[in-house]
C-alpha cells in the first residue's frame, strides 16, 4: 500500500512538471535608484527602459525615487542588457474646465470633462529629449540580480 | 470442473460446520451438496481430510481444499485510491488542454469580432471619404464634427446590422443624456421603463461584437467615475456603461496624453486630444476630438499601421462604447493588467485614485489573452501580436506617416 501511494505521488509529480511547461520570457533584473532634475529630486513621473529586441519595462519615479520597474509583473525588473532610458515628467498648466452639464440634469457626463481635465491640461516639466529612448542619451547596462542607476537630469 | 466438484464426499465428522472464505458447508447426511458449494456462484471443493501436525495442539485434522472460485463483495481500499488516483491524473494531463482550447476559441472570436469592426469600418469609409471619429473629448476644433461627445462605435452601427440603434440616438444631446427623474442608483429600474427613450439607455446596452469574449470583467455594464456637482473626482459607481473591448489607435505615444512630439520649450506637440496649445491631428488614425484619418492620410500603408487595438474596457474611464474608446502605445502591450485589476475601485465614494481614473496608466492596448493581444490593421488583416514584441517596432505600427521601417508583424 505505501509503495503505490509513493508511485502515486511520483505520478502525479511528474505529470505536473508536464503540465506546467516552459516559456520563452526575457532573463531580467531588479532596478532600484534615483532620478534628479535639476538637482532635486523628481517629484512624480515614469521611467521606461527600452532593450533592443524586447519589450519595453516601465517604472514610477516617486520623490527622485524608482519604483515598481515591470516588465511583466509588479517590480519584476528589466530584461538584462542595454537598455536606453526615458524619462516622462508631467505638471499642470491649465485650471480644469467647469463640467459640462446635460441639458436635463445637473450631474454631468463623465467621460468628457475628465478628458480634457486629466489630460490636456498637462505638459512636460522636463526637456522634451527625455521623453524618447532615443533623443534621452540616458543609458543604463541592465545585468541579472539588482541594478542601481542614478540619473541626473539637466535644464 | 463441475463435474469434479459434483462428486459426493463423505465427511469423517458430520456434526462440524466449517467456514471457509466466508462460505459455510453445511454438511448434510456427510455430503457436500450441490446447492451448498454452488448457490453464491463458487466457492471451494473439498477434497479430504488431511492430519497436519501442528506446533501447539499436537496432531490436527484440516480440510484439503481446492479453490475453485474466488468471490469477493467489493474492491479493497488501495485498489480505489489507485483507480480514482489515476482518474486523477487523467484529468490533471486534460484539464490544461481544454481550458487552452477554450481560450483559443475565445481568442478567435475576438479576432473575428475585430475583423467585422474592420470591415464595417471600411464600409464607412466608402460611405463618408474618412473613418469614424469619436468626438468625446469636449474641444471639436480639429475637424469639427459632433460636439456630443459620442464615441466612434455608435457611427459604425449602420454597417454592422444595427440601424435600429442608430436611429435611436439622439445626436445632439450627450450620450450620458437622461430623464433627470432618473438619478441615483435606480439605473437598471430605468432600462426596464418602456416608456423612457434617451441616449443613456443605448450606452447601457450592451453589445457583444464589441467584446472580446475572454475579458471577462466587461461583460455587463460597469462603474465609471464622474465629477460631482460641486466639483472634483469622486468615485460614482452610479454610472455604469456599456464597455468597448475594441480600442481605436490614437498613435505612437510615449505617454498616454498624447504629448511627447515636437520640442518642449513652447510645448509644439502633436496631440490626439486636439485640445489647449496642442491642435493639430494625431499620429494615428482615430483621434479623440472629432478628427479620423482618412485611407489617404495614413502613408505608411494599411497593412502596416494598427486600426483598433484590444483593451480592457472596465479598466479604464477612457474606454467605453458610448462616449470614447482609444489608446496609444505609450505602454507595452499588457503592462500592469494584473496591478490595474487590483486597484478597480470596489466601493462608491472612493477617493482614492484608482485604476479607473489612472490615466498615465490605464491607456493602453491590453486583453485578457496570455502571452499578448490582437490588433486590426487598416486593410482589415488581424493579428496576434505578442507581448514580448519589440518597443520600437511595436509602437512603429502605431504611426500612420512614421516612416518607419520595423514591424511587429
Amino acid at each position: 500500500m505505501k509503495r503505490s501511494l509513493i508511485l502515486i505521488f511520483s505520478l502525479c509529480l511528474t505529470t505536473s512538471f508536464f503540465v506546467s511547461g516552459c516559456s520563452d520570457k526575457p532573463v531580467l533584473g531588479k532596478i532600484e535608484g534615483t532620478v534628479t532634475y535639476d538637482g532635486k529630486p523628481l517629484e512624480k513621473g515614469t521611467i521606461i527602459f527600452a532593450v533592443p529586441g524586447t519589450r519595453e519595462a516601465t517604472g514610477v519615479i516617486e520623490n527622485g525615487k524608482i519604483i515598481n520597474v515591470a516588465t511583466f509583473n509588479d517590480g519584476d525588473g528589466v530584461p538584462i542588457g542595454e537598455a536606453s532610458v526615458a524619462i516622462i515628467a508631467l505638471k499642470e498648466v491649465k485650471s480644469l474646465p467647469a463640467p459640462k452639464t446635460s441639458t436635463l440634469e445637473s450631474e454631468t457626463s463623465p467621460g468628457q470633462s475628465i478628458a480634457t481635465a486629466g489630460m490636456s491640461g498637462q505638459e512636460f516639466s522636463i526637456p522634451v529629449k527625455y521623453v524618447n529612448p532615443e533623443t534621452s542619451g540616458l543609458k543604463a547596462t541592465i545585468q541579472k540580480g539588482v541594478n542601481q542607476i542614478q540619473f541626473d537630469l539637466k535644464k | 470442473m463441475f463435474k469434479n466438484s459434483l462428486k459426493k464426499r463423505r465427511f469423517k465428522n458430520a456434526k462440524t460446520r466449517f467456514r471457509h472464505n466466508q462460505f459455510i458447508f453445511k454438511p448434510k447426511f456427510g455430503h457436500v451438496t450441490k446447492s451448498d458449494k454452488f448457490a453464491r456462484g463458487g466457492g471451494v471443493e473439498f477434497i479430504d481430510y488431511i492430519n497436519i501436525k501442528s506446533r501447539d495442539s499436537g496432531i490436527v485434522s484440516v480440510r484439503s481444499c481446492r479453490v475453485v472460485r474466488i468471490i469477493r463483495l467489493g474492491f479493497t481500499l488501495v485498489e480505489l485510491l489507485v483507480v480514482i488516483a489515476i482518474i486523477g491524473i487523467l484529468i490533471a494531463l486534460l484539464l490544461p488542454a481544454v481550458q487552452a482550447a477554450r481560450e483559443a476559441a475565445r481568442r478567435m472570436q475576438c479576432s473575428n469580432n475585430m475583423k467585422q469592426i474592420a470591415l464595417a469600418m471600411h464600409n464607412y469609409h466608402d460611405a463618408n471619404n474618412r473613418l469614424p471619429h469619436c468626438d468625446g473629448g469636449s474641444d471639436t476644433s480639429v475637424g469639427g464634427r459632433g460636439t456630443a461627445g459620442w464615441n466612434w462605435t455608435p457611427r459604425m452601427m449602420p454597417f454592422i446590422e444595427g440601424q435600429a440603434t442608430f436611429s435611436q440616438i439622439n445626436w445632439a444631446k450627450v450620450p450620458y443624456d437622461r430623464p433627470s427623474s432618473w438619478t441615483g442608483t435606480n439605473h437598471d429600474q430605468m432600462m426596464k421603463d418602456d416608456s423612457i427613450q434617451c441616449n443613456y439607455k443605448i450606452i447601457r446596452t450592451i453589445y457583444s461584437g464589441f467584446l472580446c469574449p475572454s475579458d471577462s470583467l466587461s461583460q455587463e455594464c460597469t462603474g465609471e467615475e464622474g465629477w460631482s456637482v460641486s466639483g472634483g473626482i469622486q468615485a460614482n459607481n452610479n454610472w455604469t456603461l456599456s464597455q468597448c473591448d475594441y480600442a481605436a489607435n490614437i498613435g505612437d505615444y510615449r505617454n498616454s496624453t498624447g504629448l511627447g512630439w515636437g520640442t518642449s520649450g513652447n510645448q509644439t506637440v502633436e496631440g490626439h486630444t486636439g485640445a489647449g496649445n496642442n491642435l493639430t491631428k494625431p499620429r494615428g488614425v482615430i483621434g479623440v476630438c472629432g478628427w479620423a484619418a482618412s485611407f489617404g492620410e495614413i502613408s505608411d500603408g494599411l497593412s502596416n499601421t494598427y486600426l483598433l487595438g484590444e483593451c480592457i474596457g472596465t479598466l479604464s474611464h477612457w474606454q467605453n462604447w458610448g462616449s470614447q474608446c482609444f489608446a496609444p502605445t505609450a505602454h507595452p502591450i499588457n503592462s500592469r493588467n494584473k496591478w490595474l485589476i487590483e486597484k478597480l475601485p470596489n466601493s462608491a465614494g472612493s477617493t482614492t485614485i484608482d485604476s479607473l481614473l489612472a490615466w498615465d496608466w490605464n491607456l493602453g492596448f491590453r486583453s485578457m489573452h496570455t502571452g499578448g493581444a490582437n490588433f486590426v490593421m487598416c486593410d482589415g488583416s488581424v493579428h496576434f501580436i505578442s507581448e514580448t514584441v519589440d518597443g520600437m517596432a511595436y509602437r512603429a505600427a502605431a504611426s500612420r506617416m512614421g516612416n518607419e521601417s520595423q514591424s511587429p508583424l
